[in-house]
């Protein structure tokens, strides 16, 4: 698994600088625009990049040969997904708290609900891209996946508002929204995972 | 044991059937398949990786069935080269080290490095830029580094120069001097194997047409340059090939089959296995 | 001792080899008793076929030239050159017999045969 992920994080880095770097700073600017919650949707992109490599360099075919199980080489994926939408998340909190210390303002709470939100999705489009990917290939899978994003990015913003408004009204407390939305986000990553490993059997040759 | 034990293995795709395949590689020595491109070469190895699930028939490697939940600690004692790098071409021999460290418990870094020192490949360089040979002796440097007791190769030495594919082989050839060590490799050019290995399997159109011990199978045919009549005196029987051409026949005989009359002319694996795919 | 494999001829690999050691021993070069490399690393240093090489190591030791020693090694047989020399006079005599029922057939004279003979051995 780490060889697996250690072969991902190498290839983006080398491939993907500009982008990463993109990320990084929109991660890092002040929430208003926005684009610190782009910065984590395009960080749960990032495994299907990953994805398009490998398909690039035939790399399953030598990568089934090798002492990976069809499980590891799907779940891979996945952990890459967790670990750059939480990386973004992280640098996303960080660049917070700096300027809120820099302004001397006040770090409001209802930024961090906003984050979980949008990690919440970025999980759910990574759920529902990979399946994508692993049955279609990239080609086809990135078709589906401009759509997914337009769609998503404008369900985004025609959501957010009344689901922020929603929550800090509701009587039954944010938390229990909260749990209800990471649930859901866990469990499409759940139901994503088994149909990805589905797909990708006996796909190499 | 065999190295590699398949029983009338059957695979069937769109357009392609690989038609009950039968051969065993004997531990300790170095077996060439052979074809034409489509003949089934790639299907097999695939196969018997466990890469692609099969139709039917068995395969044993190392004895186990590739198959089984076993087969995974399998794969630690067996390097792959393919007909590429196959890693995405933006790493350096490094970076390669680095992932494969992971990968195969058995990895021996020094061993990895000595290899890439004596292949004269840079350690740093992103291997996009590297030359076709420098590539393959890459993959291959990956394929030696974790102790393997079995090499499978697929169309590793096509394409390359004479020097390096001359290198590489004689790699193989010191690899077989432990006679626990086995190797299979595939390739369509015949002259490549003709060299090294034992034994010799010949796939034609998703047919299994011979697997047979090398030098016995050149023993076995001879190749006639006759005159038409002497020709039609023949054995229909004993004939496995034919070449004509306006002055004369060029004819495959089997030694066996017919009296030894005429000269033999100098017969090469490449020869014969054109006049059999031919004749098939 | 020397050994060299040829493509162009048209004898049986496996065949080159077991004259070549053959005539070593025959000639002296091997005593009894040396030790022969291994059949893997003479396949190996040749770059030919384990198989091809060990079925001239099996011919070998079926004609009495050397004996395989399991998990030992290859040594050129004891005091069986006598015997050697033996069964090769036998075989002489058996080929100069035939020489000469071919000779009366064909209605040569003792003469002519020697002479036959000799040229055989300048032209050689």
């Amino acid at each position: 698994m780490r060889g697996l992920l250690l072969k991902d994080i190498y290839t983006l880095v080398k491939q993907l600088r500009l982008f990463l770097l993109v990320i990084v700073i929109f991660a890092c600017l002040p929430r208003l625009y926005s684009l610190s919650a782009f910065a984590i949707v395009y960080a749960s992109m990032l495994p299907i990049t990953a994805v398009a490599y490998d398909e690039r360099s035939k790399w399953n075919r030598l990568a089934t040969m090798m002492p990976y199980s069809v499980k590891s080489l799907v779940f891979s994926k996945y952990l890459l997904g967790y670990l750059m939408i939480g990386a973004a998340a992280l640098i996303s909190i960080a660049a917070q708290l700096v300027l809120t210390a820099v302004t001397g303002s006040a770090y409001d709470i209802a930024e961090v609900q906003e984050l979980i939100c949008v990690i919440c999705i970025a999980i759910f489009l990574l759920s529902v891209n990979l399946p994508l990917m692993f049955r279609f290939g990239v080609e086809k899978g990135r078709l589906t996946f401009i759509i997914l994003t337009v769609v998503t990015v404008m369900l985004l913003f025609s959501v957010k508002d009344t689901v922020l408004v929603w929550l800090a009204g509701a009587d039954f407390g944010a938390s229990v929204a909260f749990a209800a939305l990471v649930a859901f986000a866990a469990l499409s990553n759940l139901a994503s995972f088994y149909l990805s490993l589905k797909f990708h059997k006996g796909k190499f040759a | 044991m065999d190295a590699i034990e398949i029983k009338d293995l059957t695979k069937h795709f769109k357009g392609f059937t690989l038609d009950h395949i039968s051969f065993a590689l004997p531990r300790g020595c170095i077996m060439g398949l052979v074809g034409e491109n489509g003949a089934g070469k790639s299907t097999t190895l695939n196969l018997i990786m466990n890469a692609i699930s099969r139709d039917g028939g068995s395969i044993k490697v190392l004895g186990v069935d590739n198959e089984s939940r076993e087969f995974n600690a399998a794969k630690e004692k067996i390097g792959i080269v393919l007909d590429e790098a196959y890693f995405p071409e933006v790493l350096t021999p490094k970076n390669v080290n680095n992932i494969m460290k992971y990968t195969y418990q058995n990895w021996q870094e020094s061993e990895f490095f000595s290899l890439i020192d004596r292949f004269r490949l840079p350690q740093n360089k992103s291997f996009r830029d590297f030359s076709r040979g420098m590539k393959m002796k890459l993959a291959i440097a990956v394929a030696l580094a974790h102790q393997p007791e079995l090499l499978i190769l697929d169309e590793a030495t096509s394409g390359l120069d004479p020097m390096v594919r001359d290198e590489i082989l004689d790699l193989f050839n010191d690899f077989t001097r432990d006679e626990n060590h086995s190797v299979l490799l595939s390739s369509h050019i015949v002259s490549d194997l003709e060299k090294i290995c034992d034994y010799i399997v010949f796939l034609h159109q998703g047919k299994l047409m011979f697997c047979e011990e090398k030098d016995r199978l050149l023993e076995e045919y001879a190749l006639w340059k006759l005159t038409k009549e002497q020709f039609e005196d023949i054995p229909k029987e004993a004939i496995r090939g034919v070449k004509r051409n306006p002055f004369g026949v060029e004819v495959l005989v089997k030694k066996d089959a017919v009296a030894d009359v005429f000269p033999a002319e100098h017969l090469s694996l490449e020869d014969l296995i054109l006049f059999l795919a031919k004749g098939a | 001792m020397h050994i060299v494999i040829s493509n162009a001829v048209n004898q049986p690999i496996y065949g080159q080899i077991y004259r070549q050691i053959k005539n070593s021993i025959l000639s002296g070069e091997l005593k009894a008793g040396d030790m022969l490399p291994s059949i893997r690393s003479l396949a190996k240093d040749l770059r030919i076929s384990v198989i091809t090489t060990k079925r001239a190591y099996d011919e070998l030791e079926k004609d009495g030239y050397i004996d395989v020693v399991a998990a030992k090694g290859c040594y050129v047989a004891e005091k069986n050159l006598a015997w050697i020399r033996e069964t090769h006079l036998k075989q002489l005599e058996d080929h100069l017999r035939n020489v000469r029922e071919l000779a009366v057939s064909c209605g040569l004279t003792e003469t002519e045969i020697i002479e036959m003979y000799r040229l055989l051995q300048k032209s050689e």
